[in-house]
């Protein structure tokens, strides 16, 4: 059931109506004059308004103009029931009314309206029911975003109530930032559109470290495929890297950026090379990245578009050489100068394209801080052993270290130094391997030219292996004082020297490095056998 | 494909972009691109971003670059190292011969 708001000075009058409107089915409330209605109107929220024009005190165009300006987005259908077709009616209508019918009222004509502009305000409301919908759907895509006012400021202004420019920006996972700036063609819910697969991809590929040229080819990748024809975004990507001394940008269809020291001294505008994403197929499309050293302090100034063409009253746009002339003519904070002159400028023109701007001060930037920290209250493990045995065959065709390597990573406690883990084994496997079994000469690999040839003999001699052995032992071990893996291998070739590489300084030996990374290890039955330990 | 090459700025940056084992394995695919001829004349950058492990053979390639391509120590670039990574670089002193960010 539809509430209607009738208002008229006229008791009669408001009667006749009511009555027609109740047989209608709808509930109705009354309202003597404009101001009545105003208040009425916020309380009772009605879905259509009836209401005469000519009224003491404050009139029907009046409260319409009022009730209008109080609905919003909201859609409420305001009919002018007039005694006759009178001169006021133009501006009636223009002050926001919907319709009008003349005194007599003719029902019939009356409540065809009501139901037609009924339709109208529900399909309205279902609108902005999906509309809010999406718009959720937008902010939780966007809100991952690490804006971090210290590292990076935004000015996003849309035309609409959906942004078709869009920005992201990310850690990476051993610090540094990504920032994605694109403007999809267009502006509206329509151009909005592009921004959950842009953002998906941004955002699964930026946590694992992708590099610029990839991250632009899987969103072109993406948006090729899902973007109608005639749908693009101009994108710039970029990655400052951890230590905030150096930038890769990959830019496509976008305005330049504009590069300014820390004193407000251009340094460069760094202009856009590409085409827009998703109009390139893979095949087609060129991931070439330019790389820049900044220095710390140095800004970048992203835009798109929609700054430099916005536009004022006289129909003059803003223009590049202006943003040029408030960037480099010296003032404290270029970023809010050139916002102040940009309002000034467009007045109260509407603005008729989406406006982005975006600041981003080059800096160190730390990782994300892991969301779970493993604490060392983990508790206590099963200790077990591990054991291999292989034979020249198996030695010559498996990669025994990179095979339990993958074992690990299902375990809990041992994943998470599996990295470190492996190099250790890796330096010890192949220590024994290289100058035990295949009894190479580690002074080779010191010296450039014989590197290559000593990689070459390893093959060659690897080949030729028969009749030995190589046994690998791991154990998982706990004590009062902490976990351990005690690892042991052992082959049955010959001794080898006991020093076998005299380490160089220049040079770090293997199982130098082998050492540092575990609390003990030694060489045992002259060097056939190693024993190391790594603390968990 | 285990390693990337990708020359930048008219050439005048080589980016080595390193898989995830970075071992002797790499040896010919490591060499193939640093004997690229533009190279000689190209700041050269190792992106470790996707490698996870790596041992004391590459340590050896990493060394061997430099030296064939006769460059001052600090010049080539070492970037996004995981820790574990950066770890076995400072245990090997690579600090000193890199630049590692």
């Amino acid at each position: 059931m539809e509430t209607l708001l009738i208002v008229d000075d006229n008791e009669i009058n408001r009667r006749v109506l009511r009555e027609m409107l109740e047989l209608e089915g709808h509930q109705v409330v009354e309202a003597h004059n404009g101001h009545e209605a105003i208040e009425l109107f916020q309380q009772r929220e009605p879905s259509l308004v009836l209401m005469d024009i000519m009224m003491p005190g404050m009139d029907g165009q009046e409260a319409t103009r009022h009730i209008k300006s109080l609905t919003g987005e909201r859609h409420t259908p305001v009919i002018y029931v007039t005694a006759k077709s009178t001169t006021a009616l133009p501006t009636a209508l223009a002050a926001g009314g919907d319709d009008f019918i003349t005194k007599p009222v003719d029902f019939k004509l009356l409540q065809a309206k009501i139901r037609a502009h009924l339709r109208v305000q529900r399909l309205n409301r279902q609108l902005s029911q999906q509309q809010q919908l999406m718009a959720h759907f937008f902010d939780a895509a966007l809100q991952q975003s690490y804006l971090d006012p210290g590292v990076i400021r935004h000015h996003m202004a849309p035309a609409s109530a959906f942004n078709g420019d869009i920005l992201l920006a990310e850690r990476g996972p051993h610090g540094g930032l990504y920032v994605l700036l694109g403007d999809f063609t267009g502006h509206g819910l329509g151009a909005a559109m592009g921004t959950l697969p842009a953002a998906q991809v941004f955002f699964a590929m930026t946590r694992k470290g992708a590099c610029v040229a990839d991250l632009a080819r899987e969103i072109n990748r993406q948006l090729h495929t899902l973007l109608p024809p005639g749908m693009f975004l101009a994108a710039t990507l970029l990655e400052l890297g951890p230590s905030g001394t150096h930038v890769n940008l990959w830019s496509g269809g976008m305005p330049r950026i504009w590069w300014l020291d820390r004193d407000n001294r251009l340094k460069s505008p760094l202009p856009s090379f590409h085409m827009p994403l998703g109009i390139l197929t893979d095949a087609e499309f060129d991931p070439a990245v330019q790389a820049y050293a900044v220095d710390p302090g140095d800004r970048l100034y992203l835009h798109s578009d929609g700054l430099t063409e916005a536009d004022n009253e006289t129909g003059a746009i803003f223009g590049e050489s202006r943003l040029e002339h408030i960037l480099t003519n010296p003032v404290d904070d270029p970023f809010q100068a050139l916002l102040q002159a940009l309002d000034q400028f467009r007045g109260q023109q509407p603005q008729s394209d989406d406006i982005s701007l975006v600041e981003i001060r080059c800096q160190a930037i730390a990782p994300a801080e892991p969301s779970c920290h493993d604490t060392g209250d983990e508790p206590d493990v099963l200790p077990w052993q591990l054991s291999l045995a292989l034979d020249s065959e198996q030695i010559r065709r498996f990669e025994p270290v990179t095979l339990i390597g993958e074992l690990f990573t299902g375990h809990k406690c041992l994943a998470r130094h599996c990295n470190l883990i492996q190099t250790v084994l890796s330096e010890i496997y192949h220590h024994l391997l290289e100058h035990g079994l295949l009894g190479l000469d580690a002074r080779m690999k010191t010296d450039e030219t014989r590197f290559v040839a000593y990689y070459r003999q390893r093959e060659k001699a690897l080949a030729r292996l028969h009749d030995v052995h190589m046994e690998i032992r791991l154990a998982l071990d706990n004590d009062a004082h902490g976990k351990y893996l005690r690892i042991r291998m052992q082959h049955d070739g010959p001794a080898a020297d006991a020093h076998p590489s005299a380490a160089s300084s220049e040079h770090p030996t293997g199982l130098g490095l082998a050492a540092a990374l575990c609390d003990s290890l030694r060489l045992h039955d002259d060097g056939r056998a190693i024993e190391a330990c790594f603390r968990l | 494909m285990t390693i990337e090459i990708q020359f930048s700025n008219q050439d005048k940056t080589l980016t080595i972009s390193i898989g995830e084992l970075f071992n002797f394995k790499l040896l010919d695919e490591f060499r193939q691109a640093y004997l690229d001829p533009r190279a000689r004349q190209a700041d050269i950058v190792i992106d470790l971003r996707q490698t996870r492990g790596m041992d004391s053979s590459a340590l050896g390639m990493l060394l061997n670059m430099q030296q064939h391509l006769g460059r001052d120590n600090g010049q080539i670039r070492i970037v996004n190292a995981s820790p574990d990574i950066k770890r076995i670089l400072l245990i090997a002193r690579f600090d000193k011969k890199f630049t590692i960010e």
